[in-house]
């Protein structure tokens, strides 16, 4: 004997659509396709960094991607960028993601225009850092094997809750 | 080629960098100025500029359209010639505005502008730190980027 089972897919709500057709029946289907609908929009908080930081990263995966001669960004660029990216997130305002012609990718912390704190990643063990905060300017490397640099944080604090 | 050397750069001249891909801009809706300071960023030293004073919006557009072209023509051709596809209605660069912003506004960012023809117009931003540290040099890069992107505006296509 062979038995007949019913495919029910669970991941789609809407899947097995009720066919009454009430005006009950279509208020509900339409609040079904709205629920659904939004579900399909949603992503995690930090998503979008992230999704920046791998877009950025492909749109310069090989050389010359601004037409004026830039280098091309290394793998290792974007897994050191994107580990430190997560270890920020959580704490600070996401940062925009872009990548330098030295073949760096970079992350910018922007207050305002005379306000802001670009890191650049190139997957050697020192990143390099420029801010802006008003008429003070810094700049400098610091060395990013696993922990979050310490001379960063206080940069990133001083630009956010002075 | 005109054989008349170039004229010095003055600081009331205007510049010009013109935008050939998405990643030189901001992709969110901020107030201000959508130029990233990556656009400005040398390679090799240099920042290329064109002179735009003196040309009308037409002519600096079709001077931007110009460049983008010819670095279309370029990356199509190194493409093939690495044997990657390039389809016909592919296109990477193309005119997607520019970065306006007077030499004056480079020299009091402590960097200078030096005419390099040819092309016509053409100029470089010149004296950026090269200390031989390259991590160093890339950080000192990064603040003459953000001060030149202050004070650059853009003008869309």
């Amino acid at each position: 004997m062979t038995a007949t089972l019913s495919f029910r897919p669970t991941a789609n709500l809407n899947a097995n659509p009720s066919r009454a057709t009430s005006s009950e029946a279509d208020d509900i289907r339409e609040k079904f396709q709205r629920f659904s609908e939004s579900l399909q929009r949603a992503e995690s908080l930090f998503a979008h960094p992230i999704r920046e930081l791998g877009d950025a990263f492909l749109d310069c995966r090989h050389e010359d991607w601004d037409g004026y001669d830039a280098q091309p960004v290394p793998d290792e660029a974007y897994l050191q960028t994107k580990a430190l990216l997560s270890q920020v997130l959580s704490a600070f305002p996401a940062p925009t993601a872009s990548a330098n012609p030295s073949g760096s990718l970079t992350l910018e912390w922007f207050a305002a225009p005379s306000r802001r704190l670009m890191v650049s990643l190139n997957g050697e063990q020192q990143l390099a850092f420029a801010g802006l905060f008003g008429s003070e300017t810094v700049q400098g490397t610091a060395s990013f094997l696993d922990d979050f640099p310490l001379e960063l944080f206080w940069h990133l604090k001083r630009l956010y809750y002075r | 080629m005109s054989l008349i050397p170039p004229e010095a750069v003055a600081d009331q001249e205007m510049l010009a960098r013109y935008v050939l891909s998405e990643s030189s801009l901001y992709r969110d809706n901020r107030q201000g100025s959508l130029l990233r300071p990556n656009l400005f960023m040398p390679y090799r030293g240099e920042t290329s500029v064109f002179r735009v004073d003196g040309l009308s919006e037409t002519e600096r557009v079709a001077a931007g359209e110009k460049v983008a072209n010819e670095r279309e023509r370029k990356h199509r051709q190194a493409e093939l010639t690495k044997g990657r596809a390039y389809p016909e209605a592919k296109c990477t660069f193309r005119y997607r505005g520019r970065g306006e912003l007077r030499a004056h506004d480079v020299r009091t960012s402590g960097l200078d502008v030096t005419p390099k023809e040819p092309p016509e117009r053409h100029a470089n931003i010149v004296g950026w730190p090269q200390s031989g540290n390259k991590n160093a040099d890339e950080a000192a890069h990064m603040l003459f980027a953000m001060k030149l992107q202050k004070k650059a505006s853009y003008v869309s296509r």
